[in-house]
């Protein structure tokens, strides 16, 4: 903030909150594929081990509500950018669903498992980013509309 | 291999969200980084541009230093200074008070690239302090043969997907759920859905 130039500043306290999110993402299992597909199959998946599916459910439903009652404590009135129903909203969310399915994987544990040594999550990675560009292209082409979340 | 329980795993990931906005005045969010990444080139020369134009402290203080420059060599020596912008940025944004946070600026390209590298970073980590993954490779055995083709293909629907709802599972499922904002809630509902309804159905095929 004093002597160090902005920019540099805002890196490093981005990637303090990449690493937490990352640290959390692995150290959870939510971005082991395994663990992925035991809940979204509900424990049914080959080689889920008990209790798996429920563990991940609790995880998401507790990070969700308790990340709700700290925006309610501490971010009341704040100007939040708002998240309305968009005619893309819908049919993105599929295609996100099924992607999420055949990679067991959603966008941030995809760089979480590159940290930790899976090589073929840069076939994700690359996969991404295709889609994210032709999206960009499909805004452009056929109107489409949505972007990337606000972002970090 | 769990490292972390539940209830720990989820009080964490909301500490991050809620601490993200309040730190950065952005909310957390990663399929934004990846779009923004998947139009580097672009991204690059808006930034250029960005700092080619008149802005930030820097450009300030050039910008002021002419000036009274051009008033001294004008032999105008006047005390027009409390009028320039420098008194307004250098007050602090934010008092004690608790007045509303607005939304920040964007973060440039290396900051976001810095956050990438951080949740690799975590994932590495996480492997040394001895969690890995299956010993197999969990994402090697994960679609069987043509592993990679899949990946691929579900990472391109992943990216379409996310950047066509506007955000993913942290941007919609975690910070835009606990804002209970609608887009939030039913793009959640929809692609939790449909990832239940397709993993069941591969993985009835696999078996």
């Amino acid at each position: 903030m004093t002597a160090a130039p902005p920019a540099r500043g805002r890196a490093l306290r981005l990637a303090a909150f990449g690493l937490a999110l990352g640290l959390v993402l692995g150290g959870s299992r939510l971005a082991d594929p395994a663990f992925v597909e035991a809940m979204l199959t509900l424990g049914r998946a080959p080689g889920a081990a008990p209790g798996d599916a429920l563990r991940a459910w609790a995880t998401l439903a507790c990070a969700a509500g308790l990340a709700g009652l700290g925006f309610a404590l501490l971010a009341r009135g704040d100007a939040l950018p708002p998240r309305p129903i968009r005619r893309g909203t819908v049919p993105g969310a599929v295609l996100f669903g099924a992607g999420w399915a055949l990679t067991g994987t959603c966008p941030a544990a995809a760089f979480v498992q590159l940290g930790q040594g899976e090589l073929a999550a840069l076939a994700t990675v690359a996969g991404m980013l295709a889609g994210s560009r032709l999206h960009r292209l499909a805004r452009a082409r056929l109107g489409l509309d949505g972007t990337g979340c606000a972002g970090a | 291999m769990t490292v972390l329980p539940w209830w720990a795993a989820g009080a964490a990931l909301a500490v991050t969200a809620v601490g993200h906005w309040i730190v950065e005045r952005r909310p957390l969010g990663v399929s934004g980084v990846v779009a923004r990444f998947a139009n580097v080139r672009g991204e690059l020369r808006a930034e250029r541009e960005a700092s080619r134009a008149p802005t930030g402290a820097e450009a300030l203080a050039a910008a002021l230093a002419e000036a009274t420059a051009e008033a001294i060599a004008g032999g105008e020596l006047v005390a027009a200074a409390p009028s320039s912008p420098a008194a307004s940025t250098a007050a602090p944004a934010t008092p004690p008070g608790r007045a509303p946070r607005a939304l920040g600026p964007p973060a440039p390209l290396l900051g976001h690239a810095a956050f990438l590298a951080g949740l690799a970073a975590g994932g590495l980590l996480v492997r040394l302090a001895g969690a890995r993954l299956d010993a197999a490779g969990a994402l090697a055995g994960h679609a069987g043969a043509g592993s990679l083709a899949v990946l691929a293909a579900g990472g391109l629907l992943l990216g379409f997907g996310g950047a066509w709802m506007g955000g993913c599972t942290t941007g919609h499922g975690i910070t835009g759920c606990a804002r209970l904002m609608p887009g939030s809630l039913l793009a959640t509902a929809v692609f939790l859905a449909t990832a239940a309804l397709v993993a069941s159905v591969l993985g009835g095929a696999r078996s």
